[in-house]
């Protein structure tokens, strides 16, 4: 049952480090994970959904911002402020950086800026949540054998 | 990133009672950050309570509540943490405040200083950040 779980932990560490090294997540993710410790061993089983869902509402509330004449850039500025806490705090740091870009082209409230920057963070997004889905599961098999 | 820097209010902070666990309120709206922020503070042996806006704090503190430090985010419904500061300190409030925000511009984070901050920090907080917080709760 160790093997299994020690096994579960390296083929975890084996992704969590190939997606430090594209740039997709930085140490930040590592931190949050290591909480589990001082919580409980669903943490970051967790933090994953939530983040999802965060991520997806807030997409969806700048998508139909976008969408609307006139654009609303202060209401485009304050989504964009929000998605960053949540990227940076779990250490999606593409996503992160993303929102950055996002964030210029509404400063310099330039539309089609807007609009590419949404769409890069949605692809950075697709590409995160793949990851996290794998990360995901094998947490709840790594939890499960703990129990 | 952290700003820091003496105001009125912390020369006149209380002091701490170290054999007491450090109590800390999280002023934060983001579900997934205040279940963070909460279990990395509790990491550190601090008391930690969570509210969801400026308005809440500021009610706790009229209530007669008192924390030794208070992490406070910036974009809250209700009462923003700019606003939730400044109506602290107006009402003598001499705890820590620390800001911990999404804005990383210069310039916002010099703003929210101006509120009554004694320092602030662009998220995510960590170990590092948490740890030079609490350092410079416990020597004040």
């Amino acid at each position: 049952m160790a093997t299994n779980r020690e096994a579960l932990n390296q083929q975890l560490q084996q992704i969590v480090n190939s997606l430090k090294e594209q740039g997709i997540l930085d140490n930040q993710f590592g931190i949050v994970h290591s909480l589990k410790e001082y919580n409980s061993p669903f943490f970051l089983a967790e933090m994953i959904p939530m983040f999802s869902q965060n991520v997806q509402t807030i997409l969806r509330d700048l998508t139909r911002t976008l969408e609307k004449e006139p654009v609303n850039y202060y209401d485009l500025e304050e989504y964009c402020i929000k998605l960053k806490g949540c990227t940076s705090s779990i250490g999606a740091r593409r996503m992160a950086l993303a929102c950055v870009t996002l964030r210029q082209a509404v400063d310099n409230k330039n539309k089609d800026g807007c609009d590419s920057a949404l769409n890069g963070m949605r692809h950075e997004y697709q590409n995160l949540q793949s990851s996290l889905d794998i990360i995901l599961e094998l947490e709840r098999r790594i939890v499960s054998h703990q129990a | 990133m952290g700003f820091g820097k003496a105001t009125s209010s912390s020369k006149a902070m209380k002091i701490i009672d170290t054999e007491k666990k450090i109590s800390v309120l999280i002023v934060e709206d983001d579900p997934l950050i205040q279940k963070i922020h909460k279990v990395m503070m509790a990491k550190f042996g601090t008391e930690v309570q969570v509210v969801a806006n400026g308005k809440e704090v500021v009610d706790l503190y009229r209530s007669g509540a008192s924390f030794d430090l208070i992490l406070m985010d910036f974009e809250m419904p209700i009462m923003d943490g700019f606003e939730a500061t400044k109506e602290l300190r107006s009402m003598g409030v001499t705890s820590m405040i620390v800001g911990v925000t999404s804005r990383s511009q210069d310039s916002e984070i010099q703003a929210f200083m101006k509120s009554g901050l004694n320092a602030c920090y662009v998220k995510p907080l960590n170990a590092e950040k948490v740890t030079a917080v609490l350092n410079e709760l416990k020597n004040n």
